[in-house]
């Protein structure tokens, strides 16, 4: 009796997460700007992206953003060139992502207007080598927007991303990065 | 203890739903990103094979500083240090317009040669939505030689020639890029030698990368109609070095000179015999806007 009590529990469990995934609408913004800033000795280096994608489940509190490397853009086109073929090597890691999730979801209230900020908590994916990453993200919901801003610190070393001495002092070893998407509801 | 079983199976069961749902997220986002379009960039290091052009061009607003040498044959022996007493020199100056079209200015010391170009990139390879697999450049240059000639009087239009070629290449891989070059070369004046007034030639070149700051280059130009019996083939090997906003290209040539003109149609050594130049070139980007 308690073996079926058991697995109808699970089937139940099975049949309910099933349908949360069915039922999953995330709001996705396909135009979010990702940018990063390196302070160096030699030259401040800055790159921003306009085509990030950034996705926010509202019923589960998972986040997801992904963008081609490519999309960045420096003021110096040679600059840009050497971010791709050498530093950041975007033919074989075309990509940067993140996944993850909000803690504390249960407690905040995303129908509610106002500004509130959160952590995320996820990885976070930049030329093949995943490492785990803790951000504050600050949400700003008015009507029915939704923008979230987020900024944080990467070590370019964690991600085996090699600068040749000769440039070493152009380039810092940690850059920031800051990301923001504007979703509607 | 049932219970509790059941309550830890539950919990690390929605673990496993809420990490398979973040894949799920963010896979559907990247196929949402895969067919997005974007350009292959960095063909080649520089605008330059070795002696020929490259389908590459620079950014909107680039100057580029381009300085190339040939020394003498090596073939001279220690004498001459291995060709490195004797040097021809070319000095050249070009900017990127927008990021299509390019345009440059050079003399070189072979010859007392001016020379003009103007490089259009008709085609460029890209991935994703509306993917073009190779990339394809115009290049039209005008050669004036200024050479006093001691036994006749020459007018302006006897000193001109032109080269036309469609340069088409293809990055295969990351490290592999394929250039094929058909070229047309026409004299107005053609020497006593000399039995045709137009040249073509049809060339094949790429590169190898080793790593992230060097590559391999070849070259190789075929004349199918030669000015004269005396011109061979222009063949070059190379290394390029990137160094930041440096590219140099080291190689070895049987050809003198520097711009197509001449190392298509005007080359007279022979590379199998030993009739090689050691060479570098070297380039300089400076953004002005």
């Amino acid at each position: 009796m308690k073996k079926i009590k058991t697995s109808i529990y699970i089937l139940l469990l099975i049949i309910i997460s099933v349908s949360k995934i069915l039922a999953q609408n995330p709001l996705i913004d396909h135009n979010g700007t990702a940018t990063f800033f390196s302070e160096a000795p030699m030259e401040d280096i800055e790159a921003i992206n306009r085509k990030v994608i950034g996705a926010i489940d509202l019923q589960k509190g998972i986040l997801a953003v992904t963008m081609q490397i490519k999309g960045f853009h420096f003021d110096k086109s040679l600059m840009e060139e050497h971010f791709n073929e050498n530093y950041l090597e975007s033919d074989k890691y075309p990509k940067a992502s993140f996944k993850g999730m909000i803690k504390n979801f249960s407690e905040l209230d995303f129908s509610k207007q106002g500004n509130f900020e959160a952590q995320a908590i996820g990885e976070l994916e930049i030329h093949g080598v995943t490492k785990p990453l803790k951000t504050m993200v600050q949400f700003a919901i008015s009507g029915d927007k939704i923008s979230a801003n987020t900024s944080f610190d990467i070590s370019i070393a964690d991600h085996d991303i090699k600068i040749p001495r000769l440039v070493i002092k152009n380039i810092a070893e940690v850059v920031e990065v800051k990301a923001s998407f504007n979703f509607s509801m | 203890m049932q219970g509790i079983k059941i309550v830890i199976g539950s919990l690390l069961y929605l673990l496993t739903i809420s990490a398979i749902a973040q894949d799920d997220l963010l896979a559907s986002l990247e196929e949402t990103q895969s067919n997005e379009h974007t350009w292959v960039e960095a063909t080649f290091k520089g605008t330059r094979l070795i002696n020929g052009h490259t389908i590459e061009t620079r950014k909107k607003g680039v100057m580029d500083f381009i300085i190339s040498h040939r020394f003498g044959t090596i073939d001279g022996g220690s004498y001459d240090l291995f060709g490195l007493d004797v040097a021809t020199m070319r000095i050249g100056l070009e900017y990127a317009l927008s990021d299509r079209l390019y345009f440059g200015l050079g003399r070189s010391t072979f010859e007392k040669t001016f020379d003009g170009f103007l490089k259009y990139r008709l085609i460029r390879q890209s991935k994703g939505k509306g993917s073009k697999p190779f990339s394809a450049t115009w290049l039209s240059s005008m050669a004036i030689k200024t050479l006093k000639d001691p036994e006749r009087e020459l007018g302006f239009t006897d000193k001109v020639a032109n080269t036309h070629q469609l340069l088409i290449a293809s990055k295969i891989s990351s490290g592999i890029s394929l250039q094929l070059m058909p070229t047309f070369v026409h004299r107005n004046l053609i020497g006593e030698e000399d039995i045709n007034n137009d040249a073509y030639a049809l060339g094949v070149g790429g590169r190898v990368k080793i790593s992230q700051r060097l590559a391999l280059c070849a070259e190789y130009y075929h004349q199918f109609q030669k000015l004269n019996e005396n011109s061979t083939n222009a063949i070059a090997v190379g290394v390029d070095i990137e160094t930041g906003g440096h590219v140099f290209q080291l190689q070895f040539t049987n050809a003198t000179a520097m711009i197509p003109k001449g190392f298509v149609t005007e080359t007279t050594n022979d590379f199998f015999e030993g009739e090689i130049h050691f060479g570098f070139n070297v380039s300089r980007t400076f953004q002005l806007k």
